[in-house]
């Protein structure tokens, strides 16, 4: 579970955000400087702020710039206990690679792969998909949807088509205010914002 | 032109090197690893990076002479002596390079480390600074291989016992044995450059 009451501000901008979430995938949608990153930075407590705040521990946490350590990807999924790999992932045959040399998809799966290890009850997850292809995009974006089953996840993007794809609730960052949204009117409130 | 010195020199200028470099990157990665905001602790490191290695050597003299406060240990003028001085004088360089490292770690996988590992946050860092230590230890030993102020007040440069290929050159440049400082010269020369040539080629590799 997240329960969320804060308010927090960013160069002279104020932000209210106040939300509760049971369990399941959410998104975090909005414009730039909205507030997004800033909130889940809130929420991991590496910002300060003001208000209430209960979440499920452990946290799990995957950054918008999410990098590998400069070391081979077995080393990588080592330092967070993982042995094993399923069959179908992408960086099964990659074990021995330096883990910089992988892909932008291979990285997003491998710092998935690492954190999801964690076993976290609340994943905050950054704009992972950003800059990768389609086949890349919906295989993470299903990861994290069938890991809702038993966490909360908040996914930030920028991808309406991740909206439309997934259906799923989503907190929209507009005018310093975060409201939790069903994932239609949300999509309609990103569409006004076009105007 | 006296190639049995000069093989020895050799023999003890590489091991006493490696040793004070070794030990100088074990403690420079633990030291970088703990520190929680290294870009603080850089400008600090950098600037005694570069203290003049003369007065390291004095500094170990005092140290390990008679009535200092190590000198019941009789170190003055031994080979320990001396990696003590090598060390010293590899150790801030080292260390300013792992914290370069550190601060050169995006502050987003800062924050991933911080909030995903935190009881295995130094074993983390440990991980990331593994990839620059044979960097760091090559930019290192060319600090003080050829070093010869604190390597004659620490070792004392006796012939066969502590003196070091840079040491001896400048001996035997005195004595007017200008072959035998040559050819030590081109030793050194060599040895120096090994570092360089590895690294082009492992660089090359990795390309």
């Amino acid at each position: 579970m997240l329960s969320a009451d804060v308010r927090f501000t960013v160069a002279q901008k104020h932000f209210t955000v106040n939300l509760e979430i049971k369990e399941g995938l959410c998104l975090v949608m909005g414009p730039n400087g909205a507030g997004k990153t800033t909130f889940l930075r809130v929420l991991l407590g590496l910002f300060p702020f003001e208000g209430t705040l209960h979440m499920d521990k452990p946290l799990g946490y995957i950054p918008q710039h999410y990098q590998p350590l400069n070391a081979s990807v077995e080393d990588n999924l080592h330092l967070f206990d993982v042995k094993h790999l399923p069959d179908n992932s992408p960086l099964q045959s990659k074990r021995r690679l330096n883990a910089m040399k992988l892909s932008g998809g291979e990285k997003a799966m491998l710092g998935l792969t690492q954190v999801m290890a964690l076993q976290p009850k609340t994943l905050l997850v950054d704009e992972l998909t950003a800059h990768l292809d389609q086949p890349s995009t919906v295989m993470i974006e299903n990861t994290l949807k069938n890991y809702g089953s038993h966490a909360v996840v908040l996914l930030v993007t920028h991808q309406w088509d991740t909206l439309l794809r997934l259906k799923a609730p989503t907190l929209l960052f507009l005018n310093g205010s975060a409201q939790l949204l069903p994932a239609e009117e949300a999509y309609n409130r990103l569409l006004e914002t076009l105007n | 032109m006296d190639l049995a010195l000069i093989g020895r020199t050799l023999g003890f200028t590489v091991l006493t090197t490696a040793l004070a470099c070794a030990l100088a990157l074990v403690v420079a990665t633990i030291y970088a690893s703990f520190v929680k905001s290294p870009w603080s602790h850089l400008s600090f490191w950098r600037a005694i990076s570069s203290i003049p290695p003369v007065l390291v050597g004095l500094l170990v003299y005092l140290l390990f002479s008679r009535q200092g406060p190590l000198g019941f240990l009789r170190w003055l003028f031994t080979p320990r002596a001396l990696v003590v001085a090598q060390f010293l004088l590899a150790m801030p360089m080292a260390i300013s390079l792992c914290l370069q490292q550190r601060v050169n770690l995006p502050r987003d996988m800062e924050e991933f480390i911080q909030v995903n590992l935190p009881s295995r946050r130094v074993k983390a860092m440990m991980l990331h600074l593994r990839g620059s230590l044979v960097n760091i230890g090559f930019l290192t030993w060319g600090r003080i291989l050829g070093e010869v102020g604190a390597a004659t007040m620490s070792g004392g440069a006796i012939v066969g016992y502590t003196a070091t290929l840079a040491t001896e050159i400048m001996y035997r440049t005195n004595l007017g044995q200008f072959a035998n400082a040559v050819a030590m010269g081109v030793v050194l020369l060599l040895i120096s450059l090994v570092p360089s040539m590895v690294l082009e080629v492992t660089g090359r590799a990795q390309r």
